[in-house]
């Protein structure tokens, strides 16, 4: 047993103490408030309601269903045409962390504690909260086997919840420099690690060892999933492995993956056919799967493209949309705090203007402990922030071809109706049509227009304006 | 495609129906339709002008020759058979109806049916969405050849790429050539059947030209990219008049062979050419001057050609032979870009900055060319006057366009899409940046949800990507049209996925169970 009550408790880092007191307050300072949706869905695997509504009283869902009394004196909202969800939990980003994830002297870090790097007024809490994300958990990089402690947080930057160690096991943590210089060597100083930390070790790895936190561990393929799974079975670790590589049905056979959960990154630029499936395998074989981002490493998309893959390639869309809300709560072990929107769970929800895993589905409003944090404003039209050019000169000489006709046109005013746009865009297809069916004829002038070129060839062209001058639009 | 495709005016005899003169012009070749020999309507225009020029530089021919007519492409159509789509839920349609296909075609579209007819095939929707077959307007492909074609790069044998394409509902593509100088190549539009032939899935080539201006990212490079662009086209003027001039001094000299030889033929019958009636000026023109009885002093012809003339009838002496003009070299580069000044083809650049966009707007103006304008990541800058300008701009994903750097990072609007739509400009969407085509629907998405209005996202994809590539009868669920369709799962929380393709009428992807 440790001596000191702040260290021995799993629930709270030293360092997120004060933080963690602070926080416990939050909530109540939030005004209550009733949301009627269009849809309403309270966890992911319920069938959404029509017409639901839930009501906020100090900051948790206080009676949430179709038939909820909306007291007096708490304001309704209406959303008739919108759906509202639980906030998107997203396990793994690194808000305002740019450049600065990991210390990589050592290999073992266990005094790094993000939970001091919580800086709310950053942009990327803002570019979270626009994109749905309610909690998040802020995590050390990929740069070494265990990278320090993370935080749960809300997107607003209160820290709640358990805290989290950061594992990695691959090639990423392995370095020239420092051991272990390679992936079998991670392995080895994992395993020894946990031998010596599980008895009588003290400190946030003996707290990993012990299964009394969860670690966020990557592997690199499901070589480091096995090595993990079996380590877990032998010292009782609390997982969410993070899986980066590729992984191919044939790996998975005689895997049992039932009650692990796994977080899967969205797939950029190589997001093949191959890695899009590897959600519904892991799933068909029993895995739990948690979406995450690592914005800003990621875009701010992250989780819910993450998501909009996993069900391209075949995820049943209850679970990708689990994967964003109770799956990742679940890992964390802050499901009975976020992840859906059960009574006395914290009034964290979405107002989208169409179904979740729908990815052209906008986040009109965002609420974070009953308290509106976001809200889609559209942005003012373009007229106020163009970069004009100058008058077009007059052409010297006769115009080559046809002349295009567009110059004639009356000049755009500021707040052009839409219906108007679009039968100018109507306009121009026939227009550009025209132009390709008369193109044979325009040859020819263009042709003849070459030769008389030819003889007034000692008239210089015009000459483009200096463009040098023109610097950037202010 | 350029020096045949700019000789096949001059040379009308021998390509009867010169790619050059149908492939970007007319969209005809585009509907697949193996029978109907549609191009025929371009032909009497271009015939008529070049009869005039029947007679024009033999030299020209072997050169001609060894260039495949490859212009004229007419995709060979593997049509599947006559099909029913069922329970369909077709976009702007209020309830489930049935899509009704033959020979390839979208023949019409119906509520509901009574009974199969003999010979048709069911494929059940199940209530999922019915979609046309998305077009990737913008898909890069590595291409080192800087004067390369796309097409070549383009192997319909890569399953995975193809397939891929075909599960996130692409079924036609515009590859692009790499952006890597001033004039980078040509553009192909191909179909994605896998394992196809050439002639089943390039749908058209040479469809456009296809650069980058300021694309290195750091200030001091767009300049330097505008400088050099300006030059290209500059040379390519000048390129163009230095063949126009050689084609004037050649037509003068043939005027002046035929004059000389009906002079010398007289004297000289015993000379070499023994020749009756007019074959002598004919085989005289087919190969000029090098054979010819020349005597001593060649003047030379061009300044003065009348002259001589009436200097040879009057004059007792040896009349002067005339001199052949010399052939100005060939560039393959030039003449693609010779295309764009003609506005045979457009020119389509990558520009992302707003300065780079200026700069290009000038070079528009200042050589009149078609501009399609692709990445735009700061193009909501630059919306109103993108519109006036009917300028299409073509986008990729929001989230990885262009290569910035930290001194210079772009201006970015997450609502570009949005922007420039609600200005009134054309808005494409493509693949680029992802190097997959199969993200076509979640970078058409993700605009979506960023402000686009759906139904334009869906356009921008579709029906006006066909547009700006000059597919006809594509990119719509509408009766004529070409049946390249995509069949999603029925919709559950907002998710569906592509369950089945068809390009032709024909079944090219089915998902199998995960």
């Amino acid at each position: 047993m440790s001596p000191s009550l702040l260290s021995s408790s799993p629930r709270l880092g030293p360092a997120a103490a004060a933080l963690l007191l602070l926080s416990l307050a939050g909530p109540a300072a939030a005004q209550d408030l009733a949301i009627k949706a269009g849809r309403l869905v309270v966890a992911a695997d319920q069938a959404p309601l029509e017409g639901g509504v839930v009501l906020i009283r100090k900051g948790r869902v206080a009676a949430i269903g179709t038939e909820v009394v909306v007291p007096k004196g708490v304001t309704l909202h209406e959303r008739p045409q919108a759906w509202v969800v639980p906030g998107f939990v997203d396990a793994h980003v690194a808000w305002g962390l740019r450049g600065d994830l990991d210390e990589t002297a050592s290999a073992i870090q266990p005094d790094i504690d993000l939970a001091l790097r919580v800086e709310p007024s950053h942009r990327d809490y803002a570019a979270a909260r626009a994109a749905g994300v309610t909690t998040g958990l802020l995590a050390p990089g990929f740069s070494n086997l265990f990278g320090g402690l993370g935080a749960t947080l809300k997107s607003t930057g209160q820290v709640f919840g358990e805290r989290v160690a950061k594992l990695t096991l691959g090639e990423s943590a392995t370095s020239a420099r420092r051991p272990p210089t390679s992936r079998a060597g991670l392995v080895g100083l994992l395993r020894q690690t946990l031998e010596r930390e599980h008895e009588g070790g003290e400190g946030p790895v003996a707290d990993f060892a012990r299964g009394a936190i969860v670690g966020l561990v990557s592997v690199d393929d499901v070589a480091g999933l096995r090595e993990l799974l079996e380590l877990k079975a032998r010292y009782g670790l609390r997982l969410l492995v993070h899986l980066r590589g590729p992984v191919r049905p044939a790996q998975l056979t005689e895997l049992d993956l039932s009650g692990v959960s796994i977080a899967l990154s969205p797939l950029g630029a190589e997001s093949s056919a191959l890695q899009r499936r590897q959600a519904a395998w892991l799933a068909a074989r029993g895995a739990r799967l948690c979406f995450v981002s690592q914005q800003p490493l990621a875009s701010t998309q992250g989780a819910r493209l993450a998501a909009h893959h996993a069900v391209q390639g075949g995820l049943e869309p209850q679970q990708a949309l689990a994967g964003l809300t109770s799956a990742p709560a679940a890992a964390l072990g802050i499901e009975d705090s976020v992840g859906s929107l059960e009574v006395g769970r914290h009034g964290d929800l979405l107002v989208l203007s169409g179904p979740p895993l729908d990815l052209r589905s906008e986040v009109l409003e965002v609420f974070v402990a009953g308290e509106r944090v976001h809200r889609r404003i559209k942005e003012t039209p373009n007229a106020a922030r163009e970069v004009r050019l100058h008058p077009p000169a007059p052409q010297p000489g006769a115009p080559r071809g046809e002349p295009r006709g567009r110059s004639g046109r009356a000049g755009p005013a500021a707040g052009r109706a839409a219906g108007r746009a679009s039968a100018r865009r109507r306009r121009r297809a026939g227009a550009r049509a025209e132009r390709r069916a008369g193109r044979a004829e325009r040859r020819a002038g263009a042709r003849a227009e070459r030769r008389a070129r030819g003889a007034r060839r000692a008239a210089p062209r015009r000459r483009a304006p200096d463009r040098r001058r023109r610097g950037r639009a202010p | 495609m350029s020096r045949h495709r700019w000789a096949g005016l001059i040379l009308p005899g021998l390509l009867s129906l010169s790619l050059a003169q149908a492939a970007p012009d007319d969209p005809k070749p585009a509907p697949p339709k193996p029978e109907g020999k549609k191009p025929d309507a371009e032909k009497p225009p271009a015939k008529k002008k070049q009869a005039a020029k029947k007679q024009q530089p033999a030299k020209k021919q072997p050169a001609k020759k060894k260039q495949p007519a490859k212009k004229e492409h007419e995709r060979k159509v593997r049509a599947g058979q006559p099909t029913l789509i069922t329970n369909a839920r077709i976009p702007g349609a209020s309830r489930p109806g049935v899509v009704v296909l033959t020979g390839g075609k979208i023949a019409q579209l119906a509520g509901g049916i009574r009974r199969v007819p003999r010979g048709f095939q069911v494929i059940d929707a199940k209530g999922g969405r019915v979609l046309p077959g998305r077009i990737d307007a913008w898909a890069s492909l590595g291409n080192p050849d800087p004067r390369g074609r796309a097409l070549d790069a383009f192997d319909p044998h890569d399953e995975d790429a193809v397939r891929e394409a075909l599960a996130g509902g692409v079924t036609t593509v515009f590859l692009n050539p790499m952006r890597n100088s001033a004039s980078s190549g040509e553009g192909a539009i191909v179909k994605m059947l896998p394992g196809a032939s050439r002639d089943e899935f390039l749908v058209r080539e040479g469809v456009a030209l296809h650069t980058a201006l300021g694309f290195s990212g750091v200030g001091g490079g767009a300049v330097r990219d505008y400088d050099a662009l300006r030059a290209q086209l500059t040379a390519a003027q000048r390129y163009q008049e230095v063949w126009v001039e050689y084609e004037e001094a050649l037509e003068k000299y043939e005027k002046e062979l035929k004059a000389y030889a009906a002079k010398v033929k007289p004297k000289g019958a015993k000379g070499k050419s023994p020749a009756k009636g007019k074959g002598a000026p004919k085989r005289a023109a087919r190969r000029p001057a090098p054979k010819k009885p020349t005597p001593k002093k060649p003047t030379p012809s061009t300044p003065k050609g009348s002259s001589s003339k009436a200097k040879g009838s009057s004059k007792s002496s040896e009349p002067k032979a005339p001199k052949q003009p010399k052939r100005p070299k060939t560039d393959r580069a030039l003449e693609r870009l010779g295309a764009v000044l003609d506005r045979e083809l457009p020119l389509r650049v990558e520009a992302h900055r707003v300065e780079d966009i200026v700069n290009l707007l000038e070079l528009q103006q200042e050589f009149e060319f078609e501009l399609i304008l692709e990445g735009a990541t700061e193009g909501h800058r630059l919306a109103e006057v993108l519109a006036k300008r009917e300028i299409p701009v073509v986008l990729a994903s929001q989230l990885v366009s262009g290569i910035e750097t930290d001194a210079f990072p772009f201006r970015r609007a997450p609502d570009l899409a949005a922007r420039l739509e609600a200005a009134g400009v054309e808005v494409v969407i493509g693949s680029d940046g992802w190097q997959r085509s199969g993200a076509l629907g979640t970078i058409a998405a993700l605009h979506a949800q960023a402000g686009l209005s759906r139904r334009a996202a869906e356009a921008a994809v579709t029906s006006r990507a066909a547009e700006l590539l000059g597919l006809e009868k594509h990119g719509k669920i509408a009766p004529g049209y070409v049946a390249d369709i995509v069949i999603m799962s029925p919709a559950s929380l907002g998710a569906d996925r592509v369950e089945t393709v068809l390009i032709d009428g024909r079944v090219v992807f089915q998902r199998s169970a995960p």
